[in-house]
């Protein structure tokens, strides 16, 4: 190797915080979707302590969930909204940021032997926009009028209409923002591992020879690219639509037929 | 192989959900289940078997559901607040939603279907055991002996088992606690039951 190999002087910011490399990029998202997760798995084990013994109060319940958890019994409006941003959190915070950011980011370069991925700079992006996803929606969680509560899965009306349910109010609005930072990130992340296996497998790895478990990813990645776009444009449209008084363009058949990117989510994780 | 295999699962599907969606019903009985947040209300097609149009904009007064009070197949409709099925006899339901989604859910007959608004959805199915025979199963004796013992530890009084139409899907605060009682009974306990019901049309001129 050559002595003179240029080499960049990392200070901690660029090494572990606004990092281009993506075995720390690989660990932030690990890391993040773990927080999430951990926050999730304390509301499943919420709502299903008030799901089996349902009118056992628990003093636990209210010191969490103060009003929402009267003499620690819960509100019907915050069993659903448990239920629903537990759910959002497994299948696309954890599921997908957990697993996809992770193992992604870590594997990809590692097994068609390439330096890192196609673009440093757009994978840190797709990190940071899921991050602030991530920050979004737990602020969600501390709002007056309580998160969104309408199912993981969001179905207009009930999610269009602020009227129709406490966690119709400004928690889908923090939901459907949170929810388009998280399909930017997917989207950039998607890019990056498309153009990354196609583009800088080593001398030798044709795509014939390429590990299964990239050719899962590559698939994966082009699901998820192929999809997300749709789902961004629903979930822009309910967010004008609730927010903006721009008519009613987005009713239930139309959310359900964006939002089969989502469950492409839960099928495709690895 | 996976080709085959996927194609084989969406053929075999495809077969299920046309027979789901669009099941022989000749000489069923016609019900409308009609749903909003947070309750659920029927409508049972009168003599003629046939369903009179309805739309929401005609919601008003006693017109709950929105029926065309000048559609002549509408005058025998009967709308009630508790579902009658008579035994082995097939039932074509028909559901329609006011205002979020909600899913009509009866467990103990294995069927369920979404109620969207803006559209018609339903299915078809036999019930095969009446509200009085499914009470002395011995299953459902021993299972309702279980329910009866927690409740009188409580100090609550005994019931008895009755099927039920669930919401299943979340519609709102007190989607919990959407239900509808169903009772089957035998062709000649419908029949006079269903005779006891006043008609759409005598309603409205009523008002």
């Amino acid at each position: 190797m050559s002595n003179h190999e240029h080499h960049h002087e990392e200070t901690f910011i660029t090494k572990y915080i606004f990092s281009q490399d993506h075995k720390m990029i690989a660990k932030q998202f690990l890391i993040t979707a773990m927080v999430m997760g951990i926050i999730a798995v304390m509301m499943s084990i919420f709502f299903r302590m008030q799901l089996a013994w349902p009118e056992e109060g628990y003093p636990i319940l209210e010191m969490f969930l103060g009003k929402w958890a009267p003499d620690g019994i819960l509100d019907p409006n915050m069993y659903l909204a448990l239920v629903t941003i537990h759910g959002t959190i497994m299948v696309f915070f954890v599921l997908t940021g957990g697993l996809s950011g992770t193992f992604f980011n870590l594997l990809i370069p590692l097994q068609i032997g390439a330096r890192d991925m196609a673009s440093g700079f757009l994978n840190m992006l797709s990190y940071w926009f899921f991050f602030c996803s991530s920050v979004v929606m737990v602020i969600s969680l501390f709002i007056q009028s309580g998160p969104a509560a309408a199912g993981w899965t969001i179905y207009p009306p009930l999610s269009a209409l602020p009227q129709a349910m406490p966690g119709s109010g400004l928690g889908m609005t923090l939901w459907l923002i949170s929810m388009s930072l998280f399909v930017v990130s997917s989207l950039l992340g998607g890019l990056n591992y498309i153009v990354t296996i196609l583009n800088l497998r080593t001398k030798g790895m044709s795509m014939t020879r390429l590990p299964l478990t990239m050719w899962a990813f590559l698939v994966t990645a082009i699901l998820g690219v192929l999809s997300f776009p749709v789902l961004l444009s629903a979930v822009l449209l309910l967010i004008f639509d609730r927010g903006y008084d721009s008519g009613r363009n987005v009713d239930s058949n139309r959310w359900i037929t964006s939002f089969v990117s989502a469950f492409i989510l839960v099928f495709r994780s690895p | 192989m996976p080709a085959v295999v996927l194609t084989a699962l969406i053929l075999f599907g495809l077969k299920t959900w046309n027979d789901t969606m669009v099941p022989d019903t000749e000489g069923a009985t016609v019900i409308e289940v009609y749903a909003q947040q947070f309750n659920w209300t029927a409508r049972y097609a009168g003599l003629d078997n046939q369903l009179g149009s309805a739309h929401y904009t005609l919601i008003g007064g006693v017109n709950t559901l929105g029926i065309d009070i000048n559609d002549s197949l509408s005058f025998d409709d009967k709308v009630v607040r508790e579902i009658h099925l008579p035994v082995n006899q097939q039932i074509l339901m028909k559901f329609r939603s006011q205002d979020v989604i909600h899913s009509a859910y009866m467990p103990h007959f294995n069927v369920q279907m979404n109620c969207v608004p803006g559209m018609s959805t339903q299915f078809a199915f036999t019930p095969t055991k009446t509200t009085k025979e499914i009470r002395e199963d011995a299953d459902m004796i021993e299972r309702m002996e279980l329910v009866n013992n927690e409740r009188a530890k409580k100090g609550e009084e005994a019931v008895e088992f009755d099927y039920v139409l669930l919401c299943n899907k979340i519609c709102g605060s007190a989607h919990y606690n959407m239900q509808i009682k169903v009772i089957v009974e035998t062709q000649e306990e419908y029949d006079a039951w269903l005779s006891e019901q006043e008609s759409f049309q005598s309603l409205v001129s009523a008002q």
